[in-house]
């Protein structure tokens, strides 16, 4: 049997499953790390002083250049719809505070303005963010954190925070609004509207922003969750179906990533990767 | 040389000098001002044509220099970049498909949405 930890860290709950002792230190203490740096309701982070000095070069920290690149390699492998520089937008929407503190606002929503081109120049560790625009990670560092945090456990197990889950070893993980799947390498992660949820001038926000319109996103989708190689990826791919809508389906599949997607009413739609995973292997 | 050829030959020195300086300007002659003009056209040609020569040379030894010199750039500047199948590999990391089965068991883990 395999051990079993949890703590709580980035606003939710992180399960780390098959550490040693010394690995859920190393698993906990990285969590508080990444979390220092790129939180955006911790006024002390690196990723709010970076946000600060927008207009202006800064240097940052390794670990931050690091994600920040991965965060623009998933801009441009998604075509911009899993965007880090919305961080602005994502605030105008209501979400300017830890998720557990938010509440729901009657007073006018902030108008957002128009979405331009934005630019961010990443060289080595050298930043220039464009005046008037914020970075957020949130996604892809949980992601990468999930996989970073798995690669510390020497054995099999997983570890898991929020709808990121990244295992090594078959494990059968529960799935969202029912159903249950084996995982046999890499990692599943589940984005939607669901759970992050609140009210602003009497509408619905959420944290999954159209690039295009700068608001919250209309999306046929409730819930998208992908299995990908790594949670990071799984993750920008599960929000960029989600954003994609009534195409979401087919975007993965050209992508061989198998996806499950589930509507408010509560249908569930499998893609066809996902249904070629699960169709049982006949007995030779 | 006795004082007397010394005496003597000072005198022919200073009537000589003396000659040269009193004389009258020199009036060239019919045949010499006619062989003047085109002497000094043609050294005014010869002056320009040297003029013309080295601002050309001055010109071509710059652009020899620009075009051979290390230090300059030859060809437009150019981002620097990581190599094309690099980045296909990087790519192909990113968004790569995990493996799934049909669950036969109990769920060990479950996840939420975020």
């Amino acid at each position: 049997m395999l051990e079993r930890h949890t703590f709580r860290s980035m606003g939710c709950e992180v399960v780390v499953v098959g550490a040693h002792p010394s690995e859920r230190l190393a698993i906990e203490g990285l969590f508080v790390e990444r979390d220092g740096i790129f939180s955006r309701f911790n006024p002390e982070s690196e990723l709010n002083r970076v946000n600060a000095a927008a207009g202006k070069p800064v240097r940052v920290s390794r670990v931050f250049a690091e994600l920040l690149g991965v965060a623009l390699e998933a801009a441009r492998e998604t075509a911009g719809l899993v965007d880090p520089t919305l961080g602005a937008e994502l605030e105008a929407a209501g979400y300017d505070g830890d998720f557990s503190s938010l509440e729901d606002d009657p007073g006018p929503l902030e108008p957002v303005a128009p979405r331009r081109n934005v630019t961010v120049r990443l060289a080595e560790r050298c930043l220039e963010v464009p005046k008037g625009v914020r970075l957020d990670l949130n996604g892809v560092v949980k992601g990468r954190t999930v996989d970073d945090a798995l690669a510390l456990i020497e054995g099999n197990g997983f570890v898991s925070a929020g709808g990121d889950l990244a295992a090594r070893g078959t494990f059968v993980v529960a799935l969202p609004r029912g159903g249950k799947v084996s995982l046999v390498r890499g990692a599943l992660a589940t984005s939607g509207t669901d759970r992050r949820r609140w009210l602003r001038g009497g509408l619905a926000q959420h944290h999954l922003i159209d690039p295009a319109t700068g608001a919250p996103a209309s999306s046929p989708w409730e819930q998208v969750t992908v299995c990908g190689s790594s949670c990071v990826g799984a993750d920008v791919a599960a929000k960029a179906a989600f954003l994609l809508g009534s195409s979401g389906p087919g975007w993965l599949d050209a992508r061989g990533l198998p996806g499950r997607f589930v509507t408010s009413a509560g249908e569930t739609v499998m893609n066809r990767a996902w249904q070629r995973d699960l169709e049982p292997t006949p007995c030779t | 040389m006795s004082r007397s050829k010394r005496a003597r030959s000072k005198q022919r020195k200073r009537v000589a000098v003396g000659t040269l300086r009193n004389s009258p300007p020199r009036v060239p002659l019919d045949g010499e001002a006619s062989r003047l003009g085109p002497a000094r056209r043609r050294a005014q040609i010869a002056k320009a044509g040297i003029g013309v020569v080295a601002v050309i040379s001055v010109g071509a030894s710059m652009m020899l220099a620009r075009i051979t010199y290390a230090g300059h750039s030859k060809h437009p500047v150019r981002a620097l970049s990581i190599p094309q199948p690099l980045y296909v590999v990087i790519r192909q990391d990113l968004l790569q498909a995990g493996i799934l089965a049909p669950a036969t068991a109990p769920p060990d883990a479950s996840t939420s949405t975020s």
